[in-house]
């Protein structure tokens, strides 16, 4: 793998757009003053298209996320996500946009340990309508796709590290959103349990045709993914293969 | 240097957070103050009463007889215990002040330069009784503060037919400050209720051209025996004289009453010290937790460096004596103001004069060594719950397996299971059932608080209607006491009259009662059996009936103390005769010590065939009108008009309602401070999932409606359950006061209920703001990265 210069992002327009970042920028004021961690940043991810974002701790990877995920807010440049510029929504149409276009995954699962595996999943339904036994019945399902059917009743607590992730990962694609964002999915599992977990988010994630942005340090997971990009001096260089 | 390593942490950690720890120490400062000040109040007030008495040397025994000669007195000199004697009078009337009002009054005329060291008077304004100027008086403080006389106003006495002209010499404090009601029926003290006018013995021997008296004082000599000497003077005096009563100072009034009020008081005091000293602990645990829980990582840290636990307990130390510290310097100022608050007001609402009022060392220690236990409590807890875990478990802030939780395990999953697909309610309430060990700890806190509120205002609805019973099932609506006893047949100015519809005289006089192997002094009242307008509240056995004899019914704590029930028979000693009489009924009443009879019975036990004390009246027309028309009669000491004395007794009645209004509000705001704090420690916890869900979409409306519904859920468990609790509390309580003065009935109104409830119903959800202000105003960001607290 090496290090190419940033590409220019017509080279990826030739499907249809999922995102579309022009002139990112974001900078967090701290003890030592302002620091920018995007600089003029562009992005292009096709429909379908599943990416990774690489880069040492601090680089500005999971602010990337973040901004894109409707969780942080930028401090300039524009943001296309499936057509619907999210760099001028609200607070309530921030809310919304998370809700019905993003699924998320994150490093350390994030589920409510007081909720069941097919609970959790049944949430992320229950943040923009009120759900029925028919959604009870696609959420079953789609646990059933990750390999959870028989531990769909189980609590967070009583699932290993790999079977928290998958129910995480249940839960972002339950609601069928055309965006998935993946914060380190494998960063808190082993070598084994990770590669399984890449191969089944990877495959719902073509399955469902989402767009995945996928953050991580492990290089070994770009294989998994369509393209690559490490963030340098707060912009996407992109790694080839 | 490992040590001082750890020190230094932690004190910047307690620093940190020095707000949270001063509240801490502020709510527990309150209750150890509340603690120290109520009962040095207390041990105060009595100490103020022996500390008068000490000075002012009250008798040790006071015997009244039928008025007589004082040279028919004999002398008692020679008893031995008798350290010094004096006689004085003790004589009804009635006192009309400048403004024409008329107020019954005690007359107590003395001989100057006998009395010796014995019951002085303390001068507070003017001069003092001068034997050449009997005309000139001292008056009691009490009555004259409360109607402001002062040296110099003139005054008219009425005594039977005597008329004096008397000018005010000064306002003197008797040791004797307590003294008797006006009512013949109700035990309680009103202030002005009687003028106690002190006059040199001349004052009425010039008159009578004799020196008459009716009781005898008697000093004991140190290490004398009470009983003996009593016993002696008695037997020496009632040779000559028709012994009256006898009463030792400890069954006088004014030790009395202080004894049954404050022993009654007593009772509800450690209900609000055990109930605010919980809430401080509640309190303060979730605060400790949220504060241990922040630094268990650095704690992990430390075990992992090889600090022993002790060490890292021993560090912990310090924000616990800071919190002990900061209580300490606040308990002090508290109990002052609670001491001179609370001794200051019930002085003034009884009467007393000022009380010498002091913390005690005693008090203070306990209640130091309270808010040192409680402290230790507050931080133990959670602090061993984190060393409990590995270093590693507390630096990745993972919970421990045994703490790993279950959403409420198979109750949770079962119950809850059909509102699953209603979030803002399902989560709550599932949430509540993982932590269902602090959600019934926050129930019970906020039942506890709030039951104390309602069973005080239970107790006053229950005070209150026993009272008014008291006045409702007696028929009388005036009540007359005579000077000295008159015969049946000479009642009939008194009840002859167009306004009276019926007239009942009534004898009252001090005997002895024996049941078995108990002696007891007891007041006696002769009244008219069956259906008389004085209906004593039977709680046991029955009434007096029209055709009883030799037959009583005994106050109920009498009848506890003496172990006699309906149906025993028990001795009347008066004098060297005794009698024997069955109890047939055990009534609730006031008056400690007070029996009732047949008048007829009563007239032969006293010896005074045909003769009343007292009359009680029904009238037709204004009781007040007519009570102010018998004022003026002949013979007349007392008059009591039932409305009258109704409103005084509302009027004291509402100054302890006062306190109840104040101990609900105080209630409800420690429910508050209880529900603010087990939401903020339980909400903590789980921000990261509030993150979460945010992150899932959910609206903040929705995550508000979570959190409110948590909160709703905890207030409204909590004052459901402070109905049963607050009702066996009112219960017990009652209970506890009828033991220590009279039988308190149960009863309850929904006002109580709603005065109770509603200031919580209105504060409850606020408690819920500091919540959503965290959840809401914190980034997402900020929310994802929370670890769960240990």
């Amino acid at each position: 793998m090496t290090v190419q210069e940033p590409i220019p992002q017509a080279d990826t327009a030739t499907r249809s757009t999922a995102i579309d970042i022009k002139g990112l920028r974001k900078s967090y004021t701290g003890p030592e003053g302002a620091q920018t961690v995007l600089d003029n940043l562009d992005l292009h991810v096709g429909v379908g298209e599943i990416v990774a974002i690489l880069g040492v701790s601090g680089t500005g990877k999971s602010t990337l996320l973040n901004i894109l995920g409707g969780i942080d807010r930028a401090d300039g440049g524009k943001i296309q996500v499936n057509g619907e510029s999210i760099d001028s929504l609200n607070t309530d149409e921030l809310t919304h946009y998370r809700a019905k276009s993003v699924g998320f995954i994150f490093q350390f699962y994030n589920l409510i340990s007081g909720l069941t595996a097919f609970e959790n999943v049944l949430t992320a339904l229950q943040a923009f309508r009120r759900t029925n036994a028919k959604d009870e019945k696609w959420c079953r399902e789609v646990l059933k796709s990750v390999g959870l059917a028989e531990k769909a009743d189980k609590f967070p607590g009583q699932l290993s590290g790999g079977e928290q992730q998958r129910v995480a990962i249940a839960r972002a694609l339950v609601k069928s959103s055309p965006l998935v964002l993946a914060d380190e999915p494998t960063g808190n599992l082993d070598p084994r349990t990770a590669r399984r977990v890449m191969e089944l988010l990877t495959d719902q994630i073509r399955e469902s045709r989402a767009s995945m942005v996928m953050v991580t340090h492990d290089r070994n997971m770009t294989r998994y993914t369509d393209r690559a990009y490490e963030v340098r001096d707060g912009r996407l260089v992109e790694l080839q293969n | 240097m490992r040590g001082s390593l750890t020190l230094t942490w932690a004190h910047r950690q307690a620093w940190g957070m020095r707000y949270r720890l001063l509240g801490i120490a502020a709510i527990l400062g309150m209750a150890a103050g509340i603690f120290i000040g109520v009962y040095s109040c207390i041990d105060s007030l009595y100490t103020t009463r022996d500390s008068f008495h000490a000075q002012l040397n009250v008798a040790d025994l006071d015997v009244g007889f039928v008025p007589s000669d004082e040279a028919n007195v004999p002398d008692i000199s020679d008893i031995p215990g008798v350290a010094q004697w004096s006689t004085r009078l003790v004589s009804p009337g009635q006192l009309t002040l400048g403004d024409g009002s008329r107020h019954a009054a005690s007359v107590i005329t003395r001989h100057l330069g006998r009395a010796g060291e014995m019951d002085q008077l303390r001068i507070l304004a003017g001069g003092a009784l001068d034997q050449t100027d009997p005309n000139a008086v001292l008056i009691e403080r009490s009555f004259a503060r409360h109607f402001g006389l002062a040296p110099g106003d003139t005054l008219n006495l009425s005594m039977g037919n005597a008329r004096y002209s008397l000018r005010v010499a000064g306002i003197a404090l008797s040791p004797e400050y307590l003294l008797a009601p006006s009512s013949p029926n109700y035990f309680v003290p009103l202030k002005g209720a009687v003028a106690v006018v002190f006059a040199p013995h001349r004052l009425i021997a010039d008159r009578l051209n004799f020196s008459l008296v009716n009781s005898v004082r008697i000093d004991y000599a140190d290490g004398a025996n009470g009983e003996q000497v009593m016993q002696r003077v008695r037997e020496r005096l009632s040779k000559r004289l028709q012994i009256d009563a006898v009463t030792p100072l400890a069954q006088q009034f004014s030790n009395l009453f202080l004894k049954v009020d404050l022993d009654a008081f007593a009772i509800f005091v450690p209900a609000i010290i055990i109930v605010f000293t919980l809430a401080t602990i509640v309190v303060g645990l979730f605060l400790i937790a949220r504060w241990v829980a922040a630094q268990r990582s650095t704690l992990g840290v430390y075990m992992a460096l090889g600090y022993r636990k002790q060490r890292l307990i021993m560090a912990q130390c310090y924000p616990m004596l800071a919190i002990a510290a900061g209580a300490t310097v606040m308990a002090l100022p508290v109990a002052y103001l609670t001491l001179f608050d609370f001794g200051l007001i019930y002085a003034d609402a009884l009467g007393l004069p000022n009380p010498i009022l002091h913390l005690r060392w005693g008090f203070i220690a306990q209640g130091l060594l309270g808010i040192l236990l409680c402290t230790f409590i507050m931080v133990a807890w959670p602090l061993v719950r984190v060393l409990r875990l590995t270093p590693q478990e507390a630096v990745r802030g993972e919970a421990p397996a045994a703490t790993n939780n279950n959403g409420g395990g198979g109750l949770g999953t079962r119950v809850l299971g059909g509102l699953r697909h209603h979030i803002t309610v399902f989560y709550p309430l599932r949430s509540l059932l993982r932590g269902r060990v602090v959600s019934v700890l926050t129930m019970i806190s906020i039942a506890l608080a709030l039951a104390v509120s309602l069973s005080y205002l239970v107790v006053g609805d229950s005070y209150m209607y026993t009272i008014d019973q008291g006045f409702k099932r007696d028929n009388w609506n005036v009540s007359v006491g005579f000077m000295v006893p008159v015969w049946n047949d000479e009642l009939s100015p008194y009840a002859d009259r167009a306004d009276i519809e019926r007239a009942e005289g009534y004898l009252r006089g001090s005997v002895r009662l024996l049941g078995e192997r108990v002696r007891e002094p007891a007041l006696l009242t002769g009244i008219t059996a069956g259906e008389s307008l004085r209906q004593p509240n039977i709680v046991e056995g029955r009434g007096l009936g029209s055709k009883d004899q030799n037959a009583l019914v005994v106050e109920y704590n009498l009848a506890k103390r003496l172990k006699v029930s309906p149906g025993d028979r028990v001795t009347i000693e008066r004098d060297d005769k005794q009698f024997s009489a069955q109890v047939v009924g055990v009534f609730s009443g006031t008056t400690p010590g007070a029996i009732y009879a047949p008048i007829g019975t009563v007239q032969q036990w006293l010896d005074m065939e045909d003769q009343v004390t007292g009359v009680l009246l029904k009238t037709s027309g204004d009781p007040s009108a007519v009570a102010q028309k018998i004022r003026g009669m002949k013979r007349v000491a007392s008059v009591t008009a039932k409305n009258e004395l109704t409103r005084k007794v509302l009027d004291l009645t509402s100054q302890i309602l006062s306190m109840i209004y104040v101990t609900t509000a105080f209630s409800v705001v420690v429910a508050v401070i209880i529900l603010v704090a087990s939401t903020s420690f339980t909400v903590m916890e789980r921000l990261q999932e509030y993150g979460v869900l945010r992150v899932l979409g959910f609206s903040d409306p929705s995550v508000r409606r979570m959190l409110v519904t948590e909160v709703l859920v905890l207030a409204g468990a909590g004052i459901v359950l402070s109905l049963p609790v607050g009702f066996l509390l009112a219960r017990f309580l009652n209970s506890r006061v009828s033991e220590a003065w009279f039988m308190v009935m149960m009863d309850f109104s929904w006002v109580s209920f709603a005065i109770a409830w509603l200031p919580a119903l209105a504060a409850l959800p606020l408690a819920a703001i500091p919540s959503v202000r965290t959840v809401l105003t914190r980034p997402m960001l900020e929310l994802l990265k929370q670890r769960r607290l240990g």
